[in-house]
Parts: C-alpha cells; sequence; structure tokens
C-alpha cells in the first residue's frame, strides 16, 4: 500500500485537532462511532479480510469484550482498564477455540462463516439465560466518572482514547500487512492448499489471525460499554452487531490496511444522516447499509480502497481481470464448476 | 414424562415439516445457482404479511392466499435474481453470501418502516385449534402446515423427476455447461430455480400465519434455522432437507420441554456446529462448494 | 455451412486464439489436430458460445453466430460433444438423451431418436434407467455422442473423443462417427489421434500455439512430411 505518508500526516492532523475545531456534542458522537467501528472493522479485517475467512460471528468477540469488563466492575469492582486486558484474552481463547473447531475440521468458505454465525448465536444464548450476565435485562454501569475506572466526563477524551486505539490496531494491520505472517494470510487467501503445499502452516497462521482479530474486536467492546454505560445481548452479542462489524471493511476494502477506515467514514455518516431525516422509523440507516452493500457487491467488489488499489496501483489479489481488449473471454452464463 | 416427550415429539415433527420447506427453497437456489440465499427467512416473512394483510383487510382465510403470496413471491424472486444475483454468478462465494445478506437487510427493514416492529397475530374463528388424540395435544393450524409442507415437498420431488423443466433444473445444477450444451437457457432456468425458492419461503410463511406471530423480524429465526437443516440434509439434497427439518423440529422441541429458558434455541446451533465439523457434507450427502 | 474468419478469443488477459480462419463445408468431415494447449478445446467452446470471441465472426448457415447465447447456438444446429463430457451425472441414461432434446424443434422426434440412439449404442439401451456416473469412460462417450444426436445436429462438433479410451473403444467410436457422417451430419473433428482422424476426413487444418499452421486436404496432410513427424511421430 503505497499512501504518501505526506497525505497520512494530514489526515491524523485532522483527526488530532477535530475536536479542538469542532465542539458540538453530536457531531463528536458522530466521530467516535466511526472511529469507534473502524477499530473493530480493522480488527475483523485481520482475520477475514487478510486471510479470507470470512467471519460472520465477531459479535462473540465483541460482546466478550464489552461482558468481561463490565460484569467485573459492576460485581468486582475491577477497573475496566485491567478488564480491558481480561477480556481481550477471554475473547483470544474463545477464538483459538472456534479456530481449533472450525480449521482441524476444515471448515472453508461458506460453512467457516455460518460457523462463526453460530458460534456468536451460542454466545448470545448462554448470556441470555444465566443470571451472572443478568440475562436479557443487561448490565447498566453507574456514571461516575473516574480516569482510573475507565470513565470520563468529556466525551473529548473518550474521542482521543478510540482514536489512538484506531491507529494503533490501523498501524498493527500494516505492520502485519508487510510481515511474513502477512503474506502467509494472503496465500492462504488465494489458494490454502497451494499455501499449505508451499510449505505455508495454514492452521498455525489462520490460529493466530483469529486471536489477535478476537482480541482486538474484544477492546472495541470494553470501549462500547464504557461509552455506553449500558450492554445487553441484543447490543453485543446479535447478528446486527455482527453484521456492523464486517460491513465497514467490505465497503472499504476487505483486505487493505486502510479499508476499515474509508468504510467507517462512508457508512457511519450515512447511518446516521438517515436516522435524522427519517428518525421516526426505524430501520432506515440499515437499509440503506443493504443498499450500499448491494451496490459495492455489484460493482466495487474489492470495495473502494481495492478499488483505488487495482486502477492506480498493484495489489496482491487474484481479482477476475474484466480487460477484455483483444480476447473477449467473459464466460458466458457459466460458472465455477 | 412419557406424555411430555410425545407431545414434544409431535410438535417437533409438525414444526419440523415448516423447516423443511424454508431448507427446500434454499437447497434448490443453492443446487441450481450454487448461491446461498441469505434473504430466504425475509422472503418467508413477506408471505407471511401477504396473507395477513389479506386476512386483514380482505377477509381472505390465510390458507387460501397461498397462491396469492406464492405468485407474488415467485416473481419477486425472479425479479430479484434477473436484476441482482445474475450478476454475481462468478463472484467470489463469500460476496455471493453477502449480497444476499443485502438483499435480507433491504427487504427486512423495508417491512420495519412499512409495518412499524408491532408483533401481529391472526385469530381464525369457528375453527378448532386443538386436536386431542391419545392425551396428546395437536395444533390444528399446525397440523395442516405440516401436511401442505409434505403434500409440497412431494409435488416438487414430482415435478423435478418428471417434467421436462424440472429435468432442465436438475440438469443445471449437475453440470451448467452440459445444460448450456444441451441448449438449455440456463438464465432462465436460474431465475425460475430462485422464484421457485421464494415461492417456497411464501408459502411456508402463508402456512405458519394462523399460529405463528407476524414481524419483519420473524424471517431472522427461520433463516438461521434453514441453514441448519440445509447442512443437516446434505446441500441440494431435497430429501435430507425435509429429514433435517423433522430432526431440527424434534431436537428444539425436546430441548424446549426440558431446557430452561430460551436454551431450547441452543440445541439447533449445537447441532450445526457439530455436523460441520463431522459430516459436513450432510448426513445425507450433498454438494460441497 | 461453418465459416469462421479472424476469430480471437480467450480467457480474460490470456489471449488464446489468434486470427483463426477456416470453414467446414455441408457433408464433409473436418478434423482440426493440434497438441494439448494448442487451442483446440478454446475453440470448440467460443463455437458453442460458452466463450464470447474478443473479434471476428462465426458464420453458421447463413447467421452470424458469434454473439450468440449458447442454448441460441443449438438451437441453430451447431452441436457439441464436449471434452470431459459434462453428462448429468446424477441422471440417468434416458434421462440425459432426453435433455440433448431440450430444445423445442427436437422435442418433437425425440421418441424416435431416443430409438435410434438405442439402436446405434445397444449398451444405453440395455442400461437405460442406469445413473450416467456409474457408467465406464467409454460408455460414457457413447451416452454424450447420443445426447448431441438427440438435438438434431447439422453440424457436430467433437472435442478429442477418443480421449481415456481404449483402441477398440476408440475404433468403435471412430466407427460410429463415420456412421453419422454418411447420414449427412456435417462433422467437425478435434483431436490428437491425428492418423484416424485424417483417414476418415476430407480436409484438416493443424492449429498451434492458437494459430492455423497448416491446412489441406486429408491426403495431403497425411503425406505432408513436417506433419508426418510432429503428429504422427513417423520418421522420413
Amino acid at each position: 500500500m503505497k499512501k504518501s505518508p505526506i497525505l497520512i500526516t494530514l489526515a491524523l492532523v485532522v483527526f488530532a485537532i477535530f475536536p479542538l475545531v469542532v465542539k458540538d456534542q453530536y457531531y463528536m458522537h458522530i466521530a467516535i462511532l466511526i472511529l469507534y467501528y473502524a477499530l473493530v472493522s480493522q480488527a475483523w479485517n485481520i482475520l477475514s479480510g487478510y486471510s479470507g475467512q470470512f467471519s460472520f460471528g465477531h459479535a462473540a468477540f465483541f460482546g466478550t469484550g464489552a461482558y468481561t469488563s463490565s460484569i467485573l466492575f459492576t460485581k468486582l469492582g475491577m477497573s475496566p482498564w485491567i478488564g480491558l486486558i481480561i477480556g481481550a484474552v477471554i475473547a483470544a481463547v474463545i477464538g483459538l477455540f472456534i479456530g481449533y473447531l472450525s480449521f482441524r475440521f476444515k471448515l472453508r468458505g461458506v460453512f467457516f462463516s455460518l460457523g462463526t454465525l453460530a458460534f456468536a448465536e451460542i454466545l448470545r444464548i448462554i448470556i441470555q439465560n444465566f443470571d451472572v450476565f443478568n440475562k436479557t435485562l443487561g448490565v447498566l454501569i453507574p456514571y461516575k466518572p473516574d480516569p482510573l475506572m475507565f470513565q470520563f466526563s468529556s466525551r473529548t477524551t473518550y474521542y482521543y482514547i478510540i482514536l489512538i486505539f484506531a491507529i494503533a490496531v490501523t498501524a498493527l494491520v500494516y505492520y502485519i500487512s508487510r510481515s511474513k505472517l502477512g503474506y502467509n494470510l494472503v496465500a492462504i487467501r488465494e489458494n490454502e492448499d497451494a499455501a499449505q503445499s508451499l510449505g505455508v502452516n495454514t492452521y498455525k497462521n489462520k490460529m493466530i489471525a483469529i486471536a489477535i482479530s478476537a482480541s482486538l474486536t474484544a477492546i472495541g467492546g470494553t470501549f462500547y460499554a464504557q461509552y455506553m454505560l449500558f450492554i445487553e445481548p441484543a447490543t453485543t452479542f446479535s447478528n446486527d452487531v455482527s453484521i456492523n462489524i464486517l460491513l465497514p471493511a467490505i465497503i472499504g476494502g476487505a483486505g487493505t490496511v486502510l479499508g476499515p477506515i474509508v468504510g467507517s467514514l462512508i457508512i457511519i455518516p450515512i447511518g446516521e444522516l438517515t436516522t435524522t431525516w427519517f428518525g421516526n422509523f426505524v430501520g432506515v440507516n440499515l437499509m440503506a447499509y443493504g443498499v450500499i452493500l448491494i451496490l459495492v457487491m455489484l460493482y466495487l467488489p474489492e470495495g473502494i480502497v481495492g478499488w483505488f488499489q487495482n486502477k492506480f496501483g498493484k495489489k496482491k489479489s487474484a481479482k477476475k481481470n474484466k480487460d477484455s481488449s483483444i480476447s473477449g473471454g467473459e464466460e458466458v452464463g457459466t460458472l465455477k464448476n | 414424562m412419557l406424555t411430555l416427550i410425545l407431545q414434544s415429539l409431535v410438535d417437533g415433527i409438525l414444526m419440523g415439516g415448516i423447516y423443511g420447506l424454508v431448507a427446500i427453497g434454499l437447497t434448490l437456489i443453492f443446487g441450481v445457482m450454487k448461491i446461498i440465499n441469505f434473504a430466504q427467512g425475509a422472503l418467508l416473512m413477506l408471505g407471511m404479511y401477504i396473507s395477513y394483510w389479506s386476512f386483514i383487510y380482505l377477509g381472505i382465510n390465510p390458507y387460501l392466499s397461498i397462491p396469492l403470496s406464492a405468485i407474488s413471491l415467485f416473481f419477486i424472486g425472479a425479479l430479484i435474481q434477473k436484476t441482482i444475483l445474475s450478476k454475481m454468478l462468478n463472484a467470489p462465494e463469500h460476496n455471493q453470501l453477502l449480497v444476499t445478506l443485502g438483499i435480507m437487510l433491504v427487504i427486512e427493514n423495508l417491512a420495519l418502516i412499512l409495518w412499524s416492529p408491532d408483533f401481529r397475530s391472526v385469530k381464525l374463528d369457528g375453527f378448532i385449534q386443538t386436536l386431542n388424540i391419545g392425551g396428546i395435544g395437536v395444533n390444528v393450524p399446525k397440523l395442516i402446515a405440516f401436511i401442505a409442507a409434505i403434500v409440497l415437498s412431494i409435488a416438487l420431488f414430482l415435478f423435478l423427476k418428471k417434467t421436462m423443466l424440472g429435468k432442465a433444473i436438475r440438469a443445471t445444477s449437475i453440470n451448467r455447461n452440459g445444460a448450456l450444451l444441451s441448449g438449455i437457457n440456463t438464465n432462465r432456468i436460474n431465475y425460475i430455480a430462485f422464484g421457485l425458492g421464494a415461492s417456497l419461503a411464501a408459502i411456508a410463511g402463508s402456512l405458519i400465519t394462523p399460529f405463528f406471530y407476524t414481524s419483519p423480524t420473524v424471517g431472522a429465526t427461520f433463516i438461521l434455522k434453514g441453514f441448519v437443516v440445509v447442512v443437516l440434509g446434505g446441500l441440494g439434497n431435497f430429501i435430507g432437507a425435509i429429514i433435517g427439518g423433522l430432526i431440527i423440529g424434534v431436537s428444539e422441541a425436546l430441548g424446549g420441554a426440558f431446557l430452561p429458558g430460551s436454551l431450547k434455541e441452543l440445541m439447533t446451533y449445537i447441532i450445526f456446529v457439530i455436523v460441520l465439523m463431522a459430516k459436513p457434507n450432510g448426513l445425507f450427502g450433498g454438494k460441497a462448494r | 455451412m461453418l465459416k469462421v474468419s479472424n476469430l480471437n478469443a480467450g480467457y480474460g488477459n490470456l489471449q488464446v486464439l489468434r486470427n483463426i480462419s477456416f470453414e467446414v463445408n455441408s457433408g464433409e468431415l473436418v478434423s482440426i489436430l493440434g497438441t494439448n494447449g494448442a487451442g483446440k478445446t478454446t475453440l470448440l467452446r467460443t463455437l458453442s458460445g460458452l466463450i464470447s470471441a474478443g473479434s471476428g465472426q462465426i458464420e453458421f448457415s447463413g447467421k452470424q453466430i458469434q454473439k450468440m447465447r449458447p442454448e441460441n447456438i443449438v438451437k441453430e444446429g451447431l452441436i457439441q460433444v464436449p471434452e470431459g463430457r459434462l453428462l448429468f451425472t446424477e441422471m440417468t441414461v434416458r434421462e440425459n438423451l432426453e435433455l440433448g432434446a431440450y430444445s423445442s424443434g427436437a422435442r418433437k422426434n425425440m421418441n424416435k431418436n431416443i430409438e435410434y440412439c438405442f439402436q446405434l449404442f445397444p449398451i444405453l439401451k440395455e442400461r437405460e434407467n442406469q445413473m450416467a456416473g456409474s457408467f465406464s469412460g467409454g460408455q460414457q462417450q457413447m451416452l454424450a455422442i447420443g445426447r448431441a444426436l438427440m438435438a438434431e445436429p447439422k453440424i457436430l462438433l467433437l472435442d478429442e473423443p477418443s480421449t481415456g479410451l481404449s483402441p477398440l473403444l476408440t475404433k468403435q467410436v471412430f466407427d460410429i462417427i463415420n456412421e453419422i457422417k454418411q447420414e449427412g451430419v456435417t462433422v467437425l473433428l478435434v483431436e490428437q489421434n491425428a492418423h484416424q482422424a485424417l483417414s476418415m476426413s476430407d480436409r484438416g487444418y493443424v492449429i498451434e500455439n492458437g494459430e492455423i499452421v497448416m491446412e489441406g486436404t486429408a491426403e495431403s496432410l497425411m503425406k505432408d512430411n513436417k506433419l508426418r513427424e510432429s503428429y504422427l511421430g513417423l520418421a522420413n
């Protein structure tokens, strides 16, 4: 990914001074939403974008992070900062468990996606049925700002925290994309069997990816809990959450470093706009997301950043090249069989 | 205790017929187009609403509005296939899944906007709700739904086996290029298959209107169970879809009888995970991708 | 009957056929020879519409078919027995044959034509209700040819019909192709087995790296020294 350092620095500066320029709490909230979706989507990207194992159940990790820190805080008074780390670890373990069951048993493609969906649902049902998690009532975090307890009176502080998290995770993804792990993951995505025969330990690499992805998603979950101060199974473990996590990456470009951020920058404001214009109707934003998803899949299947990279640069991807000037070759009505 | 088990078995089998019907639609679409239709539940929901509104505004019995919902959804399905899915036939499989997810989001949320999230239900008067057979209560609407589902499955089976169009559909799902070279218009087969799949979902929706709550989010329950049944029975396997439906219906009912709260839903997913690991091609063998 | 002019085709950015031109006249049996990867299968797939040509013309019975959908090309009477046979393995012999006659034109005579196929290939009648997938290679080839005949072809394209067959079966298949030709069906035969192909053909072409490098009557090709070395393995 060759993006000029000047543009990056410029973007960072804009993000950094944003709260100094914009004081409106509503816009601050949107900015926080954008960044926190960028974070979790970026985390998803590590597993699904780079290794091509599309998870439809990342809510499992998100909810784990949210509930771990919240339960530890409300029942044991443990600081959510520590809860954040514990949540990340637990999520990583759950991720490894799911990974073990999936990868050892060679779940690929659609089967893997549906499998992750099932795992997320299993967790949701468990949470909904046991008192220790307050079942469907959810967990309420008392409003008592205290930096040591990961609670702040000023939105601006939340903004900077999530900004730092988002930048850190993006930097991590950038680093991974250029590392051996990254190359291995892409090889697995392009052709897992070929990668295996070339000596790549596909199992180990996928496990590393899912563990990292899970723990980072959980961090997003803890942040969400501490920002919203209320969590319940429907907002942390549900299918909708999994969909919201993967949308920015898909639209922005799965498997690219900037994809989740670009995707987030586009769909969150659209979601908010539709809710504002059509506020009395529930679900307008999701419908808008659906339309965008369909359009992107039809016309920009590589996502926005992916499309840019194909047009103006090189990308390590076996995109079906539609450039058919000499040879035609558009397979008519035939499928992959 | 025995009565409880028997009652659960009966309830489970009856409901299982409906799951099977949803799964048959999914498996038909997958067989022909190799696409997993995430929107199948949403299409079922549309079928429900057609029957619901027919009942409320036109006083038509939900069972009588089945042809209406079936035909409407056939055309909606064909439209979706022609405008969107036909362009995705050669796309990577996760993109195909995502596009049907997008379609589901649009349909479900459009319904939410138009009809609000309120749960509605249909009350049929002058109708014996429950039959008592040897101490077991058999819910009549459920029984009707089950019988209809079985009859429909048999009809579909015969259609595929005996008619030229049915054979062409099977041929397309076995070997697309071979079908093309035999003069079969596979594009038309695609939208017929998708339209049929959508119809089946709609019919299932109409059948459950008398005993299930009508709401825009109804589809979500059925789609997840539908996936489980399809994988259990084998992708592309019709008989497997029915039997898978019965298995899921029964295990869910037994779970509901013996497990507290909503833990019964766990049964379905745990079976799913086990099948995915042990026999991803389904109990009866189906197509892997 | 079939006239191909300056045909270019391939897969995406990979061009396989370069400026191919040839023709097949009514009643002829024309062979196209070439080794693996020369572009023979790509050519047939393009003729049948499975691949869209980049540029060039395909004229069949007076119509331009290079942009036609595969099922319409079948309706016109251009029928292919493809490489790999592409049979409906989970359907019976009878069903496979019936589907060969799917086009509305051929359906009228379906039963008559099925009887004809059973005459040509008695083994198919024996196993009428068995799954096509349970057959051996040779039997599958018979079924594939039978299925093609059900479409009442004006021209029959065969993509390496002898692949994977024993010498005996190969002879059987070629005998049948000859018989088909005697019935008046025009045949375009693509083969690696040059000797067999040329001995039955009227004319032939040689394709190499996607280009036609040689053409002529079957006799002249068989006598050609270069050809004898490369394709017939005969020293001079």
